[in-house]
């Protein structure tokens, strides 16, 4: 760590920045912006058939609606997307693959027109034979997805399997697993599946595009990573990236759905036909549910092995991914299952196959968590099953195995220093006492906890970069590339810059995030952000301290290192001298009106270190977050149905650098997984959702709040985070899931292996798993 | 076909001709430019349209323009005093109780309703007050607490 400023901003709670703007109803999301009359509105074909050829795409009678403008099928827009795997068409081109996979689009004066003339283009399919779930998928003879998948363009470390619907395969091995095996005591074997949920962000996917006379397109969109889309609806549609700019806006949540890109590259293929007009698709909430990205579905097959004295031997295990009609998004999600799968605990054996499949469902993209998740739904529950074989306590199991420092986690990576013992006995003493029920008679109650590792990636890319300007009033302006989501990137940005350089927070200013403008970051996805575009940050507001306070010594010819900057003001403590920032820069009274010739500008590059690694993986991995989460349930052993009464999360954050931000991150993705286990599913039949809408895909409510929800920060410093800081957002409900389920063992002595976990698969668990109780 | 209507808005007087199907939800983001309500479903079923309707919270996306003739509607723009943020709002923000904020304009208006119809809701009064606006990202409990603390300032 570098030596920091001492700060009393950083490191405690700070109300986010643009706080006010989202409580007041100015914040402006892309739905909001004013785009005057000129404005057209566009409106998406859907395949309503899951797999099928395309024979006939008759758009005449929709051109015949007044008002339209445009309409475009698949042949006037070939481009394929895709990051890794360029698996997936703009627009469906002689076949289409999943029901709700965009056929067609339309452009008019009016919203209503544009859905007037959607619903008059008319579709000729010739159905095909599809494959709804991963068993079918991998069935012999299955029908491919992609029949021609093999001659994608794809970047070398993508392995398909020829032949099969498996798009990627990855397998990550260290020691001898069957040796490993052969060691254990008790060795554990289950099949667990996590079925498709839905990010669900709030704000519907959205944008709006426009080209000017150059031809240059302005593309404002709800995203959570501007420069990756940009440069990947660039190659689809073959323009150059230096011709596309975007603009985001608030943007109303993500969680991993606007990440990748969903219409943003249609948007632009229509405003390039239309020039000058701004061109706006925001979708239907039904359209958001069915059409847009889904978590992906994991049927995972994991063996785990335990000496007597509960030390772990070896882990194997087989995730499979349903990666529905497009496998790119859930390449990288797969690797991290692979390297991760094994869970945070020492174990010197391990075999893990993590392999990509498609099936005739809607495209898949990572989830918060990136596949953590789902792996911490199986390996966890494995982990509590071991403990019981054993007759170990789980919390006690956990401790004997979990990761500590120095430990080696295989590919030449070492562990590095990890709070997860303090996050694993925090969480597990966390839980409070409480009164038994007062009808005890047919509910149960139990406790159970769950452990979790994710890797977050400094590999492709994974520079971020930061630019401060210092304004002739004083003002510090900043430039990041980084969305944030709700997360508080920009309240982060803002304390980090205050502290750095010496000013008050309220003269730190976020620019609006432009790739015209902007320096790149990572996306605001595997939580990277807090070290990455915090490092930037640090380095940019370093970069900028130096050359004022250079300027500085040299008017007042002193030495730098008598020089400081506080609240805002250079300030000498040799001379006692003293002047606002803006007068020392541009020798002007910081009210006055004329510009300074040249604004002085701080920049600063944050490139994650090469991380020890021997295998030459194309994703090297920065780091680990750790945590744990213990929740208490009540269960109805009569209706199955499971109340969760307390939950406590803690996580090792490295140092909180707003613990209020930190705290809220923790206590929202615990809902988020507690929503997820308990509710959420997006349930198909033969490829076509059934449930996509609130009314019949439940997310939690405020009734479903447990009645304590805790959370606890861990701090063991991140050695290369900003002030030692690691991020929280991603990883604050991977654990919930199997700490829900090891808690309905714990309190009536059953198993769900099947997300989510409903009273209906509780009631069918307790049939089938417990001996009738003798009444006592 | 077109109606003339009179309304009150965030205590301004407007007089508006809106269309047959129009909804209030679309009249006051499109005609009176108050985008603070958010179009999170269209259906009634996620709360982010919330507003205020002759002080009865109503999804702004199932009330026709023309129900809001002769009525009085409070928007999120209008919980704060001349740039003041209300209790309420001051409240979120010390509570960090907005994280991306799509769904905030609508829990807003529906505490603002609760705390002005009980004046001490316990607990359970704020989270059933709040079951018909959904939230993704904060999981409730800094809501909850935002407004609770509210309920306490005010009575002070």
């Amino acid at each position: 760590m570098t030596t920091l400023r001492k700060s009393n901003i950083v490191g405690r709670p700070f109300a986010r920045v643009e706080g006010q703007r989202r409580l007041t109803g100015t914040a402006r999301y892309v739905d909001d912006l004013d785009f005057g009359p000129e404005l057209l509105h566009a409106r998406i074909v859907h395949s309503t058939h899951p797999h099928a050829e395309l024979l006939h795409v008759d758009i005449t009678q929709a051109l015949a609606v007044p008002g339209v403008f445009l309409l475009l099928t698949g042949a006037d827009v070939p481009g394929m997307l895709g990051q890794q795997l360029h698996d997936r068409p703009v627009l469906a081109q002689t076949r289409v693959r999943y029901a709700g996979e965009p056929v067609a689009v339309a452009v008019a004066a009016t919203s209503e027109a544009a859905e007037r003339a959607a619903g008059l283009v008319t579709v000729t399919y010739r159905d095909l034979p599809g494959v709804y779930d991963l068993a079918a998928s991998l069935a012999p003879a299955a029908p491919l997805v992609h029949v021609d998948g093999m001659g994608y363009d794809r970047a070398a470390h993508v392995a398909p399997v020829p032949g099969t619907n498996i798009a990627h395969h990855t397998l990550q091995e260290r020691g001898d697993v069957r040796a490993g095996l052969a060691q254990a005591a008790v060795v554990v074997e289950h099949t667990y599946r996590a079925s498709s949920v839905l990010h669900v962000a709030m704000e519907p996917h959205g944008g709006v595009a426009q080209m000017d006379d150059n031809g240059q397109i302005t593309l404002w969109a709800s995203t959570q990573a501007p420069f990756a889309k940009r440069d990947l609806i660039a190659q689809a549609l073959g323009l150059g990236p230096e011709r596309l700019r975007m603009v985001t806006p608030f943007v109303g949540g993500g969680f991993g759905g606007k990440t990748h890109v969903s219409i943003e590259a249609l948007l632009v293929a229509l405003a390039m036909r239309l020039p000058g007009r701004p061109v706006k698709l925001v979708l239907s909430r039904l359209e958001d549910f069915s059409s847009t990205f889904r978590r992906p579905g994991l049927q995972a097959e994991v063996k785990v092995g335990a000496t007597a004295d509960g030390l772990l031997t070896a882990v194997e295990a087989r995730y499979i991914w349903d990666a529905g009609a497009s496998a790119d998004a859930v390449i990288d999600l797969a690797y991290a299952a692979a390297l991760a799968g094994a869970g945070p605990y020492r174990v010197a054996n391990v075999s893990i196959e993590s392999d990509v499949v498609y099936t005739n469902q809607p495209v898949a993209a990572p989830m918060r968590g990136n596949g953590m998740a789902e792996v911490h739904w199986a390996i966890e529950q494995q982990m509590d099953r071991l403990a019981a074989a054993l007759r170990i306590p789980p919390v006690e199991f956990r401790l004997r195995n979990a990761l500590r420092g120095g430990d080696a986690i295989g590919g030449g990576r070492v562990m590095h220093a990890t709070g997860l013992d303090q996050c694993i006995r925090r969480a597990a003493t966390g839980l409070r006492t409480t009164k038994a029920p007062a009808k005890a008679r047919m509910t149960r109650r139990g406790r159970g906890l769950a452990a979790m590792w994710s890797p977050v990636f400094g590999g492709r890319g994974a520079t971020a970069a930061a630019m401060l300007q210092l304004a002739p009033d004083g003002r510090v302006v900043v430039s990041l590339g980084g969305i944030d989501t709700g997360q508080g990137l920009y309240t982060i940005a803002v304390q980090l810059v205050a502290a750095t350089l010496g000013v008050s927070a309220e003269a730190v200013k976020m620019a609006p995030s432009d790739t015209g403008r902007s320096p790149a970051a990572l996306p605001a996805a595997d939580s990277p952000l807090t070290w990455s575009a915090g490092n930037a940050v640090l380095k940019a507001a370093q970069h900028l301290r130096a050359q004022i306070l250079d300027i500085a010594a040299q008017q007042w010819n002193e030495a730098v290192g008598s020089l400081d900057i506080v609240d805002g003001f250079v300030v000498s403590h040799a001379s006692t001298k003293m002047a606002a920032l803006a007068e020392v820069a541009y020798g002007m009274e910081p009210s006055s009106q004329i510009a300074p010739p040249q604004l002085l500008t701080g920049e600063g590059v944050f490139t994650a270190a090469p991380s020890a690694e021997s295998d030459g993986s194309y994703r090297p991995i920065s780091h680990f977050s750790t945590g744990a989460q213990a929740v208490e349930v009540e269960v109805d052993l009569e209706t199955g149905e499971v109340d969760v009464l307390q939950l406590v999360s803690a996580f090792d954050v490295g140092h909180a650098l707003n613990p209020d931000l930190v705290l809220s991150q923790m206590k929202g993705g615990a809902m988020q997984g507690l929503s997820t286990t308990l509710f959420e599913q997006l349930q198909f039949v033969d490829g076509i959702a059934r449930n996509p809408g609130f009314l019949d895909y439940r997310v939690a409510t405020a009734l479903d709040l447990p009645q304590t929800l805790d959370a606890v920060i861990v701090e063991v410093p991140q050695d290369d985070g900003p002030y030692g800081a690691r991020g929280i957002g991603e990883h604050s409900l991977v654990p919930t899931a199997p700490a829900i389920a090891n808690a309905i063992y714990d309190a009536i002595g059953v198993r769900v292996s099947e997300l989510p976990i409903t009273g209906e698969s509780v009631w069918r668990a307790i049939q089938t798993q417990l001996v009738p109780e003798k009444e006592s | 076909m077109k109606h003339e209507i009179d309304c009150i808005v965030n205590d301004q007087a407007h007089h508006l001709t809106v269309a047959s199907h129009e909804t209030l939800l679309c009249m006051l983001r499109e005609q009176l430019g108050l985008t603070g309500a958010k179009n999170g479903c269209a259906t009634g079923e996620c709360g982010a349209c919330s507003v205020l309707l002759n002080d009865e919270v109503v999804n702004s996306c199932l009330v026709l323009a023309v129900e809001a003739d002769h009525a009085t509607v409070v928007t999120v723009e209008g919980l704060a005093d001349e740039g003041e943020l209300s209790t309420l709002q001051q409240s979120f923000l010390d509570h960090s109780a907005t994280q991306c904020g799509f769904c905030t304009s609508g829990m807003l208006v529906a505490a603002t309703a609760l705390l002005k119809q009980a004046s001490r809701p316990d607990v359970n009064a704020v989270r059933a007050g709040l079951a018909g606006n959904l939230c993704r990202c904060t999981g409730y409990d800094d809501i909850v607490k935002a407004i609770m603390a509210a309920s306490r300032a005010r009575r002070t």
